[in-house]
């Protein structure tokens, strides 16, 4: 807990004092606390690398939450948001909004993401009913139907297409803290609706049956986590595009630090989740000189050989 | 009395009805053991009695009182069910697995109180786990696994007990320690047992009630010697055999005849 804590103040102080421009530190903390307006540097750290600093740790806390919700919910260790179908629902929902509202900027089609996000999520946890393999199939159904209709969006518009492709690759940058002033109140729900269900995660990973005789409702558990997941998952990928990997990594790389109590892996896994995205982030502005890689790229980039390093280890923990 | 007994129950699965108008009492205190042939629905009337399953039609009473009308926590804490689907999850050890049982008896968030602490010891320590408690379960033999869910069943703390074929995936040795076990807690904590059983000679020894299923009905049930006969036997499973006193147990011995082996002699013994 206290490796996690410590984990992710370095990293908010690194996205705050690293990136293409050189700016000391002594410098970074004036701006924080006594700016000085029109001077770049303090211009710089205040309106670029703070607002995507605050967009990371909210997107992070929500899919490391989220990551870690719908894996024990579904018991699926390759669960994620992209697998319910919730980051195509989401896509879908962006390009249709340029395309048919010509909405432009991120505060108005974080609504449309979010909108998106929820219906992939009502068509897949109803039909899926809860059960893993199911709620599996019907993600990857309704992923494969949105798909082509994305590109069908983005043919039509050229428009759609540009804005597109800057969201769809996942990034913190140019969504501004008003996205997150206007969306923190779903991650504070959803997260609190994640801690009182982690507990509930526990009897729920030794099989339904377990859990029932156990005298829990499990489907009270698993509407309860549904929403929760499209709180969080929505709000992500409102906030920085359709993440890939943050959230399957993120509660497996908590579960080899905290073992299997959930009680544990939720908080573990809200705080690994900013301190991956923030990683990936402040890499993405040191890896090429001059000029970024976008968050969602280096998170992949990150993301698959950790997970590979996962599958390889002893225990690849299921639930 | 707090006697679980089922009254005019009918259970299915999709329209499909498996079990139509059944009755059963447990009786309290006792070992209750169900066989039946496949599919004869003996698995779904204990998922029924432990509310795992929705009836169609009847109602389940626990002391007189419909447990649909109860908390599930509150059942949960006068009923244990061991199901056939319980899944331990990967590196879970048996310490933390074992006081998970405890979740009825805890609030919201399961904050552990020392009471706790103490049944979970005891739960160890009555199904000889205790010295395993730091190893992962899925590292322990099949006889040690079993032994590890029942100790969390009896952490639930329950004065009924439903097990679902709970020596299934047993060698011999392994289900004789097993039943021996069920046995000890039943004398020792006057819980009453119910469970599912395949092996018609250990259901018929260790049993004080014998309830035999066939195609959803109930085709005989009481003391195994009055219950286990020859018609029986051939009623329920549609198997010729003989039944003989068990040698050890005096309980009823059934001796199946196959194809090939007929009986050298025909005893006149039931």
């Amino acid at each position: 807990m206290a490796t996690a804590l410590a984990a992710l103040l370095l990293v908010v102080l690194a996205s705050l004092a690293l990136g293409v421009r050189d700016i000391n530190p002594a410098e970074v903390w004036r701006a924080l606390t006594a700016p000085v307006a029109g001077f770049v540097d303090h211009d710089v750290v205040l309106d670029q690398r703070l607002p995507r600093t605050v967009v990371g740790l909210a997107a992070g806390v929500a899919l490391g939450t989220a990551g870690t919700l719908i894996q024990g919910v579904t018991r699926n260790p390759i669960a994620d948001p992209g697998l319910l179908g919730l980051n195509s629902g989401a896509s879908l929902a962006v390009v249709c909004a340029v395309w048919l509202f010509g909405v432009t900027s991120p505060i108005g089609y974080v609504w449309f993401a979010f909108l998106g996000a929820a219906a992939a999520a009502a068509i897949v946890f109803s039909v899926g009913r809860g059960q893993p393999v199911r709620l599996a199939l019907v993600g990857a159904a309704v992923t494969a139907l949105i798909t082509p209709l994305i590109t069908l969006v983005l043919l039509q518009d050229q428009q759609a297409f540009n804005l597109y492709r800057f969201w769809s690759v996942g990034s913190l940058t140019g969504r501004g803290l008003e996205t997150v002033t206007a969306l923190w109140p779903f991650i504070v729900v959803g997260v609190l609706l994640a801690a009182v269900l982690s507990h509930r995660l526990n009897m729920l990973a030794l099989g339904d049956d377990v859990a029932t005789a156990l005298g829990q409702r499990v489907g009270t558990t698993r509407a309860l986590a549904a929403i929760a997941i499209v709180l969080l998952a929505g709000t992500a990928t409102s906030l920085a595009g359709p993440i890939a990997l943050v959230g399957l990594v993120v509660p497996h790389a908590a579960r080899r630090l905290v073992g299997t109590d959930y009680r544990w892996i939720m908080a573990i896994g809200a705080l690994l989740g900013p301190v991956m995205l923030l990683s990936a982030d402040v890499l993405g502005r040191l890896i090429l000189p001059r000029s970024e890689l976008e968050a969602g790229v280096v998170a992949a980039i990150l993301g698959a050989p950790v997970l590979i390093a996962v599958a390889r280890g002893r225990n690849v923990v299921g639930a | 009395m707090t006697n679980l007994r089922a009254e005019d129950v009918s259970l299915g699965y999709d329209g499909l009805r498996v079990i139509e108008g059944l009755d059963l009492t447990l009786p309290d205190g006792k070992i209750t053991a169900v066989v039946g042939p496949n599919a004869c629905g003996k698995s779904t009337l204990l998922r029924g009695l432990a509310r795992l399953h929705p009836l169609d039609g009847g109602r389940i009473t626990l002391g007189g009182v419909d447990i649909t009308a109860m908390p599930r926590k509150e059942l949960a804490r006068k009923v244990g069910m061991l199901p056939q689907s319980s899944i331990a999850p990967d590196g879970v050890r048996v310490a933390e697995l074992v006081s998970r049982g405890r979740y009825p008896h805890q609030g919201w968030f399961g904050r552990h109180s020392s009471d706790d602490d103490a049944v979970v010891t005891t739960a160890l320590e009555s199904t000889g786990v205790a010295e395993l408690v730091d190893r992962p379960v899925a590292e322990l033999s099949g006889g040690q696994r079993q032994r590890v869910w029942i100790a969390m069943v009896l952490a639930q703390q329950t004065d009924i007990v439903l097990l679902d074929e709970p020596t299934t995936f047993l060698d011999v040795r392994h289900q004789l320690d097993l039943l021996d076990l069920l046995t000890e807690l039943n004398r020792d904590r006057g819980t009453t047992v119910a469970m599912v059983l395949h092996e018609l000679n250990l259901a018929a020894r260790y049993a004080d009630h014998l309830v035999v299923m066939s195609a959803g009905r109930i085709v005989a049930e009481g003391a195994p010697s009055d219950v286990l006969t020859r018609e029986v036997v051939n009623e329920a499973f549609g198997l010729r055999a003989q039944v003989v006193p068990d040698p050890v147990a005096g309980s009823p011995l059934v001796v199946p005849v196959g194809r090939f082996h007929s009986s050298a002699v025909e005893p006149s013994a039931r």
